[in-house]
């Protein structure tokens, strides 16, 4: 079952890169690759529920902390961009 | 069992937002998609793994984790959404959002 969480997941993932790669703006883009941050983390709990082992679980907090100050930064940066 | 249905419900809401992110016709549009239901999805997902695992240390750091992303994912499709209305890029899309607002003398 945790198979079939992980396919869905990589759909997702599969529409999300098509939305990054054909995206006609950079705040398209910059949606795109803040869902891929999101199915990666998403992916790294159902393997981590797949494999009884709470090795990995650190690394949803610390894509949890970086993903935002990434996106605030490409934020400020469009922002900048059209003044 | 219960978090593997968990974590199934999870993943499906995350790729209903992928489509409305391919579907969609507009930043805003795409970014309510994305914002409102992968958060739920998400937070179902951590949900799931933290039933499956069980233990102390796993479930306080897939609650640290999920904490963080409620807290930190509305803000920054503001931000993202902010700017891409500051900046204009509005044009043609379904959302109906009006355009910047000429600043007042």
């Amino acid at each position: 079952m945790t198979v079939a969480s992980d396919v869905i997941l990589i759909l997702a993932a599969c529409g999300f890169m098509y939305r990054a790669l054909r995206g006609p703006t950079l705040a398209d883009r910059t949606v795109a690759m803040n869902g891929i941050l999101l199915v990666l983390s998403g992916v790294i709990a159902t393997r981590a529920a797949h494999l009884h082992t709470g090795t990995f679980l650190a690394t949803l907090v610390a894509l949890a902390v970086i993903g935002p100050i990434g996106n605030g930064m490409i934020a400020r940066y469009i922002e900048r961009r059209a003044e | 069992m219960i978090g593997e249905a968990l974590a199934l419900a999870g993943s499906v809401i995350v790729l209903l937002a992928a489509i409305g992110v391919v579907r969609f016709s507009d930043v805003f549009s795409r970014m309510h998609a994305l914002a409102k239901g992968s958060t739920l999805g998400i937070l179902l997902l951590f949900t799931g793994a933290a039933v499956n695992l069980g233990d102390i240390e796993s479930v306080t750091t897939v609650v640290l984790a999920a904490v963080l992303h409620i807290v930190t994912l509305p803000p920054g499709s503001n931000l993202v959404s902010r700017a891409a209305h500051r900046a204009g890029l509005q044009n043609g899309g379904d959302a109906g959002v009006p355009g910047p607002t000429p600043p007042s003398e």
